[in-house]
Formats: structure tokens, sequence, C-alpha cells
């Protein structure tokens, strides 16, 4: 092997683990006890990174464990899923799932989600920059059309479920929110909710859904539905869902990229 | 009213819209000063060692293999109604 | 001796200054972001590195390539990087002398590696293959290193000499690197700067470090020390005219405190007259 690629590997094991010590130090110059506390050293950083570009991605979990259990969980979460990426910004793309498996989480059951709900609004705050379509792309169709034509999504559109109100709990936690995180939340944790999250001009943006439109817009955006398959599988869910709020909402919220009609498709 | 319809009647209020509906996003963006709206660089801290701000701490023990830790922010906040939800 | 003014001084541009920035455009000679922030499709930070770009020269400086890992993986991340080249062309595009990856797990950190014929053939293979790809020579900087290696072969100004011959990559010469190093080996840092061609010095970095139980540890969270003030002047009496730049990235202050800090630099002007005494010369 490689004198290189075998120094990069046990300095990587000090790294990852005070128990990689002993293989490193015998490659270092000087005092063995000082390289030690300077293997710590590097060692704290490289966890104090991970943990600062989690709190980024994470803010609202952040606030809800506390600093003291999220930095203890960035650290478990980093032993086990390090970063694999040059660029911090893509890594805990996987920390909900890691939530959802880790023991103590199971007091913060909503957790999970609300990380999930983060992610997405992460990705979003960096996704391409899109001119959104208006309303005239549906005044150039006929009934027939529409009923056949696909719905493209601007980049950053997601959607979510969750047996929990994520989006009440993302949206009060903002720092701009309504009352302000200093009286006791308004959220009721019976219940559970569909999130949608959009980028708004350069902002990013969340808000609940009801199951109707829920169904609606991810038949179209996961899917690939057509309108009129996605609207009856939206009627279906919900009896009163309105198509043309819905639109509506889409329209003026800047959800839709563009239209492809039948003959487009191919 | 058979399905479609209820399809052609769902389509129509969505025709009825016209193209009354448009985007308010241009609109908002001429008001919102992008550096305004721009978050933090996750990789500032990769330049620097030991930092306060970006690192907490310059030197990390190991993880403890207890947990030991007990949430302490808004959680408490959201507290009173944390029973599951009913599944349905 | 005339003494004549050395390019002006840049800041590193992070996100609690952009609005002040943008809005009352400092007299500043350039800013400097890390490339990886802007490693974006679009969004709001991508927007404001191309306001910056309307107002000042760009120096896209990178934390995550890693160049001396063996095991790297990152034909991706230099692709992300000669898009970010393309769209707001640079004045600098630099990269650090450390590894940083093995085995799939990146540390996000910059790590140094023994100093040795290997790992010089591998460096050079990648600058190279770096500049052949944005079609630009790139910067490289001297790394704080906290330990080292009793295999070296040589030493890092030795290395970055070497690296300047076999790719004709500039240098970016961190003074407070420098110094931290010399302090924290018990080593003089005018020894290192003998060692290094000052010719192909195109930019400076000063920033602050932290004094620990541990030694000097580089956390870009304080104000330019005076012994990196002196290697500055230093520097600038063999001649190098390339711009310095201040670095701060923790414990951010007020924009006063940097712009205060270009402005001292600015104040130490080159030296026309005394030869560089640069003796380096790559071998045919």
């Amino acid at each position: 092997m490689s004198a290189l690629l075998d120094a990069q590997r046990r300095f990587a094991g000090a790294l990852r683990s005070a128990q990689g010590e002993p293989a490193m130090l015998p490659l270092l110059a000087g005092d063995t006890e000082r390289n030690r506390g300077l293997l710590g050293v590097y060692r704290g950083t490289a966890v104090a990174n991970a943990n600062a570009a989690l709190t980024l991605a994470y803010p609202v979990c952040r606030q809800i464990t506390g600093d003291d259990y999220f930095d203890a969980l960035a650290r478990r979460y980093w032993a086990l899923a390090p970063s694999t990426d040059g660029d911090l910004n893509r890594y805990g793309h996987s920390f909900a799932d890691f939530l959802d498996r880790f023991e103590p989480v199971r007091a913060l059951p909503y957790l999970p989600d609300v990380a999930r709900l983060e992610w997405s609004v992460h990705v979003a705050t960096t996704a391409a920059d899109a001119a959104p379509l208006g309303g005239e792309a549906f005044a150039a169709l006929d009934p027939d059309a529409l009923a056949a034509a696909r719905l493209h999504m601007t980049p950053g559109f997601a959607l979510l479920g969750s047996a929990w109100p994520i989006a009440d709990i993302w949206l009060q936690h903002q720092p701009n929110a309504a009352g302000g995180l200093g009286d006791a939340l308004d959220i009721d944790l019976g219940q559970a909710q569909y999130a949608v999250v959009w980028r708004d001009g350069l902002r990013v943006r969340v808000a609940a859904l009801s199951a109707g439109a829920h169904a609606f817009w991810a038949a179209i955006a996961l899917v690939g539905a057509s309108f009129g398959d996605a609207w009856a599988g939206a009627a279906g869910t919900e009896q009163d869902f309105n198509l043309a709020a819905a639109i509506e909402q889409a329209i003026t919220c800047g959800w839709l990229h563009h239209i492809k009609t039948r003959g487009q498709e191919q | 009213m058979n399905k479609s319809a209820a399809l052609s009647a769902a389509l129509a209020s969505v025709f009825a819209l016209g193209i009354v509906a448009s985007p308010v996003v241009a609109a908002a963006e001429g008001k919102e000063k992008c550096y305004g709206v721009a978050k933090k660089g996750a990789n500032d801290c990769a330049s620097a060692n030991g930092s306060h701000s970006c690192a907490g701490q310059a030197k990390a023990d190991n993880d403890p293999n207890e947990w030991v830790f007990v949430a302490s922010g808004t959680c408490e906040k959201m507290g009173g109604k944390t029973a599951a939800p009913k599944k349905g | 001796m005339k003494s004549h003014p050395a390019s002006p001084t840049g800041i590193g541009l992070r996100q609690p200054h952009y609005a002040r920035v943008l809005e009352e455009r400092p007299h500043i000679g350039f800013v400097e972001v890390h490339s990886e922030n802007f490693f974006h499709d679009g969004g709001a930070a991508l927007r404001t590195l191309e306001r910056a770009r309307g107002c000042y020269p760009v120096s896209l400086h990178g934390v995550g390539l890693a160049l001396a890992s063996v095991d790297a993986r990152s034909e991706a991340h230099v692709e992300r990087l000669a898009k970010l080249v393309e769209r707001v062309e640079p004045e600098f595009v630099s990269e650090h002398l450390c590894w940083g990856a093995v085995d799939g797990v990146h540390f996000n950190d910059l790590l140094p590696f023994p100093y040795t014929g290997e790992a010089l053939a591998l460096v050079a293979a990648r600058v190279n293959a770096l500049q052949d790809r944005l079609r630009r020579p790139v910067l490289i900087e001297n790394l704080s290193a906290y330990v080292q290696f009793r295999d070296a072969q040589m030493s890092e100004a030795q290395f970055l000499a070497d690296l300047v011959c076999l790719t004709g990559c500039g240098l970016l010469l961190d003074l407070n690197n420098l110094y931290v190093n010399a302090r924290n080996f018990g080593s003089d840092p005018m020894d290192a700067l003998e060692q290094l061609p000052m010719h192909a010095v195109r930019e400076i970095h000063l920033a602050g470090h932290a004094v620990t139980e541990y030694g000097l540890i580089d956390t870009h969270g304080s104000a330019v020390c005076d012994d990196v003030w002196s290697l500055l002047a230093a520097v600038r009496r063999r001649g190098v005219c390339a711009p310095a730049l201040i670095e701060w990235d923790t414990d951010l202050p007020e924009l006063d405190v940097l712009l205060a800090e270009a402005a001292r630099a600015d104040r130490i002007g080159a030296v026309a007259d005394e030869s560089n005494g640069d003796r380096h010369v790559c071998a045919a």
C-alpha cells in the first residue's frame, strides 16, 4: 500500500475515535503526549464542523431539543454517518432516518418528521431559480387537453405527510413567527398534517395542506399523473376537494413551472 | 353526477379562474434583497480550526456510552399534549 | 529605496456582512468567499455573490477539494467548482495544501500529510488536472499544521517550491499559518519565507489565531498579531505586490474592524528597488 494512503487511513482512524490514536502516534514527530492532545484538537474540529453544518440545516430541531441534546445527537449521528462530501452544505441528508432509529428520540416522536421537513427546506433554499407559470397557460388549453396534461413543479417544491403537525411546528419556530417563541406554542400535537415546501422567489415557504390537496399534488409531482387522474385521486381522498382553489393557490404561490400537453410528452 | 361530468365541472372551475391568477413572486422579489435572505454558508468553519462559534469546543472527548441528555428546548413548550396521535 | 503600494487589500465576505458590503460598497480591493458555499443551482446566496461580483473582483477560496487525499473521489466537486468559476469569473481560484478524505469519509478539515516524493507527485498531478479543467492557474495555500510526520522528506516550503515548478501554480501565502507553524514547531518563520518562491505569490492571507494549551491554533477569530504584520512587511520588502486578504471566520466582528485591518495592510507598501532576492529557479 502507498505510504501516503496508509498515513491517511491511520490519521482517519484517530479522527473517528480516540481508539485510533495508538496506530497514528508512531507516524508523528515530537512528543507523544502532546501529539495525542493535538489529535484530539483535530478530532474535535471534525465533529464540530459536522455539528455546525447540521445546525444550519436543522435549526428547528435544535430549538426543540436544546443545544446540549442536539450537540450530542450530532456527535452520535457523525459517528454513524460521517460526511462523504467536500461541501458541508450536503451533510445531514439522512439525519431524519437516524432519528427514527435512535431510541432516546422516542420521547420526541415528532422530531424525525420535523427533520424531514427541514431537509426539504434546506434543499429548496439552494434549488435552481425558475420563473413560475402564470394562469394564462391554462387559458390556452381546452378541457380535454387539460385533463390529459402533466404539470411540472418549480425546483424546490416538496410534499411531506406526517402523523404530527409538522407544518405548525416549523412555522411557530421561525424567528418572525406570530407571537414569537417567548410564549407557550399553540400546537396540537394530536393533529396529523401534510406540509408543502416551495421557493417563493429567494425565500422558502412552508404551509399545511389538506388531504385532498396533498393527494392531488403528490400524484402530479411524485407520480407524474395526468391532471385528470390526479383530480380523480384527490376527489376520492377528500369529498369536497376544490380543484379551482388548489390551482389558484399553486399559481399564486408559484408552484407551477410548466405544463406539458399530450403531444409534448413524447 | 358521474365521474366525467364531475371532472368537466372541476375543469370548468379552473378555466373560470381564467388568466386572473398570476404568481405574486415576481413582485415580492423586487422588494426582497437577496442578501437579506441568504443563509450562512456551511463551509466557513472548514477553513479554521478549534474555533468557538463554529466548533463550540476545540477538543472532543469520546462520545459517552450512556445517553445522559435531556431535551430542554422548545419541546417543553409543546408539552401537555404529548399523547401519541390516533392512528387511522 | 522607494516604497510603492501593493495591490489593494481584500476581505473575506461572510453572511453577516453581506448587506453592509453590498449597500455601502466600502473601498476594498476584492472579496473572497469559500467556493463550496456557492456550489448551488440557485438561491439567495448565489444571487448575493453575483451581486458582489458586480461591485468587486471575487476570489474563490476552496476548502473541500483536499488535493492530497489519495482516495479523493473529487470529480463531482471539481465539476461544481468549474461551473462556479464559469459563473463568477473570479480573479483568483485557490485551494489548500492538505488532504481531507479517505475511504469515502470526508473530514471537512484541512489535514496535514507527510511531505514526501510520493505526495508531491500526487498533488502535482491533481493541481495539473485542476488547472487543465478550469483552464486557468490556481493558487495553493500553505497550511496551519499542528502535527509533523517522522517520514517527511522535505519542508512544506520546499514542497510548495517544487509544486510551483511542476505545475506553474501560484501561491497563496498565508502568513498567519506560516507563523503558527513556526511557533508550534520551534522554527523561524523567516526560514520558511526564504524557502518559498516569492515570484509565485499571487495572494497573501492575514488572520488571527488563538493561544491554547496545545500551542497556537488557527481560528481566524481575532485580529492579526504584531508578529504577522512584521512578516507582511518582510514579504513586501521582497518586492511582493500581491494583494493581502483579511480572513475572519469565527467570532466575526463588525465590518469596520475588518476594514480597519485591511487599511492597515494597505499602509505596508511594497519596496520596489530592492530586488526580491528570490533565488528560486525551476530546473529545466
